[in-house]
């Protein structure tokens, strides 16, 4: 049993209430005179708020209408106009998350592939593939020009430059790669904002959300 | 469930309206002037500001009917955009210097001595609910005049319905407290 149903007759009057919560503020009514009360003087307010109608205080309808056709101002060509418009907006995305996911997958199986020819678990099913490049230019000229003259520990610096130098390549292409698709990503996911922004704002300017 | 007749020629005018045919747009203005208009004068309070805030209602509705969802309710979405030019339209007013609270702005047409009562009575209510704060005369509004039910008004005004109940509930209480006299006088004439 509820003590008193004052914060429900509001919802109850509007129609609002439904289930069990009904049911108490009913049972309620029935027995206190005071909350049957108080439902009576939020119905003679409602009537009050009501009276008088003020439709005649405005012009009619028909008239609104032709004076506001006069003053519609031509509607603003917008981009993502069309559904058709958005179907392709939204390929955009896709797309750039499909070839970053295609990129990954190729990177992943080619590791995969190189590190078990290397291991010479695949024999000659690879030599057809084209072989990865295992000196740069400068390292190859080099060893072409000064090679003779080089001792062991030179070489071996050599190399390593060598080795430095196409890991670097590698990671910086990729990164590369990696950060022009994340560019455009967020280059959309901007565009997309300011469209969405764009397009719900009769909507949600000075929205009276704060409390009351 | 079955699209009533009434809504599917409303899709179809929505649908022309969003393509940018004047026209429909024309009969969709027809059919929710009523509503709209209602919905602004009882926030605004005065009658001219009421006219002005509807036709910018529509206005708005046209340059960006491209963003309202055809499976929402149309009536919420005008009466969303109602009450914010409504409450754009007062705000204009208060900033216009040497103007005045247009809440008490006399009928520009007094009748007859019979009519006195009524137009104070008018006067009374017009008053009680601009003395409002806008948040909850929005939420009265649309819910008294409106007809919207808490869960529309809720998705109109970006809010949950707990808080529509509460600010229903405060927005009657303080306009109990305000009619108090005029609803005891109410009582006496019908006894």
């Amino acid at each position: 049993m509820i003590e008193h149903a004052t914060q429900w007759l509001g919802a109850y009057l509007d129609g609002e209430l439904k289930g069990v919560r009904l049911h108490q503020v009913e049972t309620h009514l029935a027995q206190c005179a005071a909350c049957r009360m108080e439902l009576e003087q939020l119905r003679k307010m409602s009537a009050l708020l009501h009276t008088p109608d003020p439709s005649g205080r405005f012009q009619p309808t028909g008239r609104f209408v032709n004076g506001l056709m006069l003053r519609l101002p031509r509607r603003p060509e917008r981009i993502f106009r069309r559904p058709a418009a958005g179907f392709v907006h939204w390929l955009v995305p896709a797309g750039i998350l499909g070839t970053w996911f295609l990129f990954q997958f190729a990177l992943g199986l080619g590791g995969l592939i190189s590190a078990a020819g290397d291991a010479g678990l695949l024999g000659s099913v690879t030599a057809w593939l084209p072989s990865i490049p295992q000196q740069t230019t400068w390292f190859g000229a080099t060893l072409n020009v000064f090679g003779s003259q080089l001792g062991g520990s030179g070489k071996a610096t050599l190399d390593l430059l060598n080795q430095a130098d196409l890991f670097l390549t590698n990671v910086i292409v990729l990164l590369a790669i990696q950060f022009g698709l994340a560019m455009v990503y967020w280059t959309w996911l901007a565009l997309f904002w300011r469209h969405q922004r764009n397009t719900v704002h009769p909507s949600l300017p000075n929205s009276p959300t704060s409390s009351s | 469930m079955l699209a009533t007749p009434l809504a599917v020629m409303e899709a179809d005018l929505v649908e022309q309206a969003r393509e940018g045919d004047r026209n429909a747009f024309g009969e969709i203005v027809r059919s929710y002037h009523p509503g709209v208009v209602n919905v602004v004068y009882r926030m605004c309070g005065d009658p001219a500001l009421a006219e002005d805030a509807a036709q910018e209602t529509f206005i708005r509705a046209w340059l960006h009917f491209d963003s309202f969802q055809p499976h929402t309710s149309l009536r919420n979405w005008l009466y969303r955009i109602a009450v914010n030019a409504a409450l754009d339209a007062l705000r204009k007013k208060r900033e216009m210097p040497a103007g005045e609270d247009l809440l008490l702005d006399p009928d520009p047409h007094p009748g007859p001595e019979a009519d006195l009562l009524q137009k104070e009575r008018t006067e009374l209510v017009r008053n009680a609910i601009g003395s409002l704060a806008e948040t909850s005369r929005a939420v009265l509004v649309l819910r008294e005049y409106g007809g919207l039910s808490y869960q529309e008004i809720a998705s109109s005004l970006d809010i949950p319905v707990g808080t529509v109940m509460s600010r229903l509930n405060y927005a009657r209480n303080r306009l109990r407290e305000i009619l108090e006299p005029e609803l005891a006088t109410l009582e006496s004439e019908n006894d």
